[in-house]
């Protein structure tokens, strides 16, 4: 079909002010945080169910695809449109619908952000506990399909455990519109349609409105951060502190070259040297002093250097012991930065995802530590070390074609680890373009690829025509 | 630096280290009002990418770098420490001086 055809028929559905295909707002919305330019014929700004179900009546009736869109944060290539289709963005569907503190849910249009559907969980003490570092981006509706998780993972988990129902647009030939899930807590009504959408990348069925549960804002939480010289103390410490039944809240870490680069070009009251390990764990007022020393003195008998103890979340933030974690990424960048050389080429920073069960986590670690310096590609590491989660990232120079080769064959080593010590490559980012490979591999080292086929099937009773955000995930 | 003429080489130096994270956006009062990524600052600082490495630039490009309100909130966001509101303002004094004709800088 003529893509003006396309641009003029849409714009009856969607109203003129609700669709673009100017050139240069389709370079920037074919773009995303993973690195990866696609090209499309029109970004749709749908503001409602209805609209979108219309919107997919047409582009199934003439073949053309549709790519979901909210931040355009994700890191994987799951959001990238081609030529073939439209991008369908829910920037403009934002609105909470109903918050209710006796259910424990909200209900909300997918386009809001979490940080700002967390500013106003707050005003009734509440929050939606899921925290990526991207949770300022980060929007409802891709977090919903790539199941991010974050730093209070370690106690909450990831998206999946906070959706109750969802409505959702499948794409046949009506545009249909299905509600699945209950605003209970418990719901056994057929298969579990809800647990499917999460994580599914986009490529099932559309969401467009969410019912979340919410959780109280603990009571308070206390807060250690200690420096250590030997990454295998502070493993053992992560160990130790898991292996004495202390529920977390938060548990992260990052590496000697990221505090480095931190404590030089960050602004913080905290200073120290070798690896960070950061513990947070929610308590009764009362039981603050007692839960802190029992950490202190798990930190200790592993050989911590420095150690910074917080006795409420605003102490913990004010110095700034959890910003030298959420910095990872940034630093990671800031580090790869210093060493480019041609000011006009772009860094490829790569953030990958891999989990391992805690107790493989030093053997991850040495792993990881021998692949740098046998492909002699720089690295750093840090990540949710609480639940297994590690993102080890890396970067080289988009000219530095020599090396290009290189760094590819090393992070699908990186995967590999993962894959290998029972965890996966995969923990909260997604497959999109870049992991697809590594998805099949996964599947032949469980010696279980009839689960892909059985995926695929899946993928074919919700979008029987493939034109749902084709080209992820298989 | 700013304030005066500075060359694409310079723009493309600080630019390029936006990841596309959309960290700045949240702060942004003309993203709030026009709902769209063309008028927040990850939308204006890759806009600039796209001239100047793209050759791509269209009005609406004009639009977005003219009705930014230069007010710095996003600048305090952005992991990359791009000093985004400084870079727009400048692209305003160069597209002035270059009768609003960015150059397209082949690599
Ligand atoms: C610096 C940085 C740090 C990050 N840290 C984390 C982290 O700690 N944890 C984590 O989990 N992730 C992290 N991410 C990845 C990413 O930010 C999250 O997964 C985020 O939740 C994606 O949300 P989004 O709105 O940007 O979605 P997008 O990137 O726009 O889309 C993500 C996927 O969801 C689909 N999608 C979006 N909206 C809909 C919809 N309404 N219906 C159907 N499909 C839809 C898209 O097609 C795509 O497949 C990070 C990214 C960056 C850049
Ligand atoms: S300086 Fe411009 S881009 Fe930045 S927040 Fe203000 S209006 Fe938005
Ligand atoms: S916060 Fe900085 S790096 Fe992220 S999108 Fe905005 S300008 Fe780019």
């Amino acid at each position: 079909m003529n893509k003006n055809d396309v641009v003029r028929d849409l714009r009856k559905i969607v109203g003129s002010g609700n669709i673009e295909d100017d050139e240069l707002i389709l370079k920037l919305y074919t773009r995303s945080a993973s690195n990866i330019d696609g090209s499309a014929i029109a970004v749709v700004f749908p503001r409602s169910s209805e609209e979108v179900s219309n919107i997919v009546r047409y582009c199934y009736k003439n073949d053309i695809k549709i790519y979901p869109q909210g931040s355009a944060s994700e890191l994987v290539g799951s959001s990238t449109p081609y030529s073939d289709g439209i991008v369908l963005s829910f920037e403009k569907m934002n609105k909470v619908k109903e918050v209710s503190i006796l259910d424990s849910y909200v209900i909300t249009e997918p386009g809001i952000r979490l940080f700002e559907l967390n500013q106003l969980l707050a005003k009734y003490g509440y929050m939606f506990p899921v925290d990526p570092a991207s949770v300022k981006s980060a929007s409802v509706g891709g977090a919903i399909n790539n199941d991010s998780g974050g730093m209070m993972g370690a106690r909450y988990g990831t998206v999946k455990n906070w959706v109750l129902e969802l409505e959702l647009v499948i794409p046949d030939e009506h545009g249909t519109i299905l509600r699945v899930g209950s605003k209970t807590m418990k719901y056994r009504g057929g298969y579990d349609l809800v647990r499917l959408i999460v994580g599914s990348e986009g490529t099932l069925a559309i969401t467009t409105s969410a019912t979340l549960r919410i959780t109280p804002i603990p009571e308070n939480i206390v807060t250690i951060g200690g420096f250590f010289q030997d990454m295998r103390d502070l493993m053992e410490t992560v160990i130790d502190v898991k292996t004495k039944g202390i529920e977390l809240f938060v548990m992260e870490f990052i590496d000697d070259k990221t505090v480095e680069s931190a404590c030089r070009t960050m602004n913080l009251k905290i200073k120290g040297e070798g690896h960070y390990l950061l513990t947070s764990i929610a308590v009764a007022r009362e039981a603050s002093e007692r839960v802190l020393s029992t950490l202190e003195s798990l930190y200790r008998s592993h050989n911590v250097v420095q150690l910074y103890k917080a006795r409420s979340q605003e102490e913990a933030e004010k110095m700034g012991l959890l910003d030298i974690r959420r910095a990872l990424y940034p630093l990671a960048m800031k580090i790869a930065h210093e060493s480019r050389r041609d000011p006009r080429s772009k860094m490829f920073v790569e953030m990958e995802d891999i989990s391992v069960p805690p107790s493989k986590l030093i053997e991850a670690v040495n792993r990881l530590r021998s692949l740098e310096a046998s492909f002699g590609i720089p690295m750093v590491i840090g990540g949710h070390v609480g639940d297994g989660n590690i993102h080890p990232i890396v970067w080289v120079e988009e000219t530095d074609r020599d090396k290009l080769k290189t760094f590819y064959e090393m992070i699908k080593e990186i995967r590999r680890i993962g894959t290998e010590l029972g965890g996966t490559f995969s923990s909260e980012h997604g497959v999109g373009i870049k992991k697809k490979e590594r998805l099949v591999e996964e599947f032949e080292f469980k010696k279980s690829l009839k689960s892909l086929e059985v995926m695929k099937e899946v993928k074919k009773i919700f979008d029987p025509k493939g034109i749902l955000n084709p080209g992820k995930m298989f | 630096m700013f304030g005066e003429r500075i060359s694409e080489e310079v723009f493309m130096r600080e630019l390029l280290k936006c990841s596309f994270c959309g960290f700045c956006e949240w702060v942004c009062p003309t993203l709030k009002a026009e709902e769209s990524r063309l008028y927040g600052p990850r939308g204006r600082v890759n806009i600039i990418i796209f001239a100047i490495k793209d050759g791509v630039w269209t009005d609406l490009g004009l639009r977005s770098i003219f009705n930014c309100l230069v007010c710095g909130a996003c600048n305090t966001q952005c992991p990359a420490g791009i000093k985004i509101s400084e870079y727009i303002r400048s692209f305003r004094y160069y597209l002035i001086s270059r009768e609003f004709r960015p150059c397209f800088i082949a690599k």
